[in-house]
């Protein structure tokens, strides 16, 4: 145990000579999130920027604007506007003030009242390029527009089976705001921010803990590896010594970037308990690739550019650069199969369960991510261990 | 054999088919500097990592204080170990260095500290203790390297050719040191190609070469075991009658035989010292002006010229 903790304090006293690695373990993850939420709009949720123009001013038109509105609904995310003409809605969004808008012509409500083969027009304007807005708005009306029809059909299907004109007033008018809550919320939950800050910590963690595979190497290069052999320390309190230092790194740059974003970025990580464990679990997964990349490499040089490359293709694979909601279902599949994909929708989890997370919510992660580093850490110490007694 | 801090039998070693270290065998007492002297490639860094257990052994068998090497970690404790590279963590200072390696051998609080400082005062560098080991000379680097082997005061010092690349004045105060080591009861383990170190140095001699032991010995036995002559070189003041020198050396007792060229006779005798001493007081006797003396005892390097034909360094 004393060498076991020699070691890991020893590696640690090096490494916190390195500024470099300093730098990018510590504020790497904290530039990129901040850079990612500078590009999405500085820390808040996503804003759909949206224009209702109302030319009708009837109960029906007003009823359809308030769905923007709704609180716990698209509320949350939706930022409403109202002008009084069409040319005003087209303005705001060949501006891009607005990604969509809503024209409500005059006559709208009638139309609807009528329940009759009346024509129901609604115009949607969209700027291309803000795909959030334009679904959100083309959604909303073709529901509202499905539940008139709907009505309609009740009615005719009433009159031709010869209801009363009493019984057919008394079916319901079109109530466009039952079906729309959820189906937008989930989809819209996570802001660029709430997603690439963990995305990219995951990536700079691997970066400094998998780079310290180039520190194993060195022990050989600089002969302390024979000196350590040599001593009457056991393999596994040198190689456990040494993947411990790098565990105490891991942890303290995933602290900092978590305290970091939910101050600066309002990031939602979610119920402190199983976001703790997931840390944990998570940086065991850089470990036990890094006592693999340990074992493989012969020369730092080495270490470093298959460290690179596995992070690189793990960081791909792993949604590490892109939001993958949304993404083919093969792509999700291979995702969660690598640790730092698995740690990645962990995360997102534990922000979309919010105040209610618990163990269960990531019990998935936590398992993957845990095991993973504990098989990877035991094959990787093996075979590096033979490497001190040959 | 109550003493012995190091029994190697039977070593050997192969890297493929070239067998690095060939059936060696040798043992080490406490209180003693055994040498193992040999060419580069001759295989002392093979035969030492095999008996500290760094190297799997091919056959033979260590045991260091009476245990075998491999019979576990604890064995190691006895052994103190200085690679022929400087060994060191070069951005650590040479107390944390110290004091890392202590722990490494289970040594604590203040013991630990104690044991930092009088291991910096033996190797002369405690007044750079705070200095990052990368600030270091090579000769500085070398010594502490030497320091970081004594920390847990081991039963069995094994230095492998701590003095490469380090200029006269650090050598001398390494080989200083190991003396003064061999003095206070350690047994140590010395290998080097260079033959005055082993002269020095070691109370008894291995010889290397080509993976072989070829002899062993003290320095007496070795040299008088080739059987060869001391050479006593006379110069003679210019003019001398040099028939009359030859005939006066050929009649002192001991003398082997005499050659002459130019104003040079060569004298070879079995124990020169004596010889020379009667040699110019004869001389002198019978008028004929001595201008230098020289005594050329034959040494370990000739020792090896003789049983292997080459020189110890090309
Ligand atoms: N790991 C290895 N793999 C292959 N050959 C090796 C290995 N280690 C040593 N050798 C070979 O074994 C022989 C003995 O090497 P060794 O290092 O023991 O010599 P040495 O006496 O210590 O030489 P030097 O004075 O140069 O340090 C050499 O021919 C060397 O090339
Ligand atoms: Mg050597």
């Amino acid at each position: 145990m004393r060498a076991f903790l020699a070691v890991c304090a020893n590696d640690l006293r090096q490494r916190m000579r390195d500024r470099t690695i300093l730098l990018l373990g510590l504020l790497g993850p904290f530039v990129v999130a901040s850079v990612v939420g500078l590009a999405f709009g500085s820390g808040a949720k996503i804003n759909a920027a949206i224009v209702v123009a109302d030319l009708d001013h009837s109960e029906q038109s007003q009823q359809l604007a308030a769905v923007f509105r709704q609180e716990g609904g698209l509320g949350e995310i939706v930022d409403l506007k109202e002008v009084d003409t069409e040319d005003a809605a087209r303005d705001e969004v060949s501006a891009h003030s607005a990604g969509a808008a809503v024209v409500v012509p005059a006559g709208f409500g009638a139309a609807v009242a009528s329940r009759q083969n009346t024509p129901v027009t609604l115009t949607v304007l969209v700027d291309p390029a803000s795909t959030i807005e334009a679904s959100v708005a083309e959604g909303v009306v073709r529901r509202y527009l499905g539940g008139i029809a709907t009505v309609r059909l009740a009615y005719a299907t009433a009159a031709s089976t010869g209801a009363t004109a009493a019984e057919l007033e008394s079916l319901p008018p079109p109530d466009p705001r039952d079906p729309l809550e959820l189906e937008t919320e989930s989809v819209f939950q996570l802001s660029a921010v709430d997603y690439f800050a963990p995305a990219m910590g995951l990536m700079f963690l691997y970066f400094t803990v998998l780079f310290g595979a180039a520190t194993f190497v060195r022990e050989e290069r600089t002969h302390t590896l024979s000196r350590l052999a040599v001593s009457p320390s056991r393999s596994v309190d040198i190689i456990g010594g040494k993947l411990a230092a790098l565990f105490v790194i891991g942890l303290i740059e995933m602290a900092v970037l978590i305290a970091a974003t939910s101050i600066v970025f309002d990031v939602p990580w979610g119920g402190l308990l199983p976001l703790a464990a997931l840390v944990v679990t998570t940086v065991l997964s850089a470990i036990g690739l890094t006592a693999l990349v340990s074992a493989v490499s012969r020369t730092e040089e080495q270490a470093r550019s298959i460290g690179s490359a596995v992070i690189l293709s793990l960081a791909l694979f792993g949604g590490q650069f892109f939001m993958t909601a949304g993404a083919p279902q093969v792509f999700l599949d291979i995702q969660a199969a690598t640790p730092t994909g698995a740690a990645l929708i962990g995360f997102t989890d534990l922000m979309i369960a919010g105040g209610s997370a618990t163990f269960a919510t990531v019990w998935w992660p936590l398992l993957y991510t845990g095991l993973f580093g504990l098989a990877t850490a035991a094959i990787g110490a093996a075979l590096f261990e033979r490497r001190m007694h040959r | 054999m109550d003493s012995a801090r190091c029994v190697a039998r039977g070593l050997r070693k192969a890297f493929g088919d070239l067998v690095a270290v060939d059936d060696v065998s040798f043992h080490i007492d406490s209180g003693e500097v055994y040498g193992l002297l040999g060419p580069n490639g001759a295989g002392k860094t093979t035969t030492i990592s095999l008996v500290v257990g760094l190297l799997a052994r091919d056959g033979g068998d260590v045991s260091i204080c009476g245990d075998d090497i491999d019979a576990g970690a604890k064995v190691r404790a006895h052994i103190g170990y200085v690679p022929q590279e400087i060994a060191l963590y070069t951005e650590l200072t040479a107390a944390e260095n110290l004091r890392f390696w202590g722990r490494m051998y289970g040594l604590g609080g203040s013991e630990l500290n104690a044991r930092v400082a009088e291991v910096l005062d033996l190797v002369g560098l405690a007044e750079r203790a705070g200095d990052r080991v990368q600030e270091y000379s090579g000769g500085m680097q070398r010594r502490l390297n030497i320091a970081a082997g004594m920390m847990h005061r081991p039963e069995l010092l094994i230095l492998d050719e701590p003095t490469v690349g380090v200029d006269p004045q650090s050598r001398n105060a390494i080989l200083t040191d190991v003396e003064r080591l061999g003095a206070s009861g350690m047994a140590v383990l010395y290998t080097t190609h260079y033959m005055e170190e082993a002269e020095r140095l070691c109370d008894r001699v291995g010889i290397m070469d080509s993976g072989r032991l070829i002899a062993e010995g003290t320095r007496r036995e070795l040299i008088g075991s080739i059987g060869e002559d001391d050479r006593i070189v006379i110069g003679f003041d210019h003019g001398t009658d040099l028939s009359a020198a030859t005939d006066v050396l050929n009649a002192v007792a001991g003398v082997r035989g005499v050659t002459v060229d130019g104003a040079e006779a060569t004298v070879l005798a079995s124990d020169g010292r004596v010889v020379l001493a009667h040699a110019v007081r004869d001389l002198s006797a019978a008028g004929l002006g001595v201008a230098a003396v020289e005594l050329q005892e034959p040494d370990l390097e000739s020792v090896f010229l003789h049983l292997t034909g080459r020189a110890l360094r090309d």
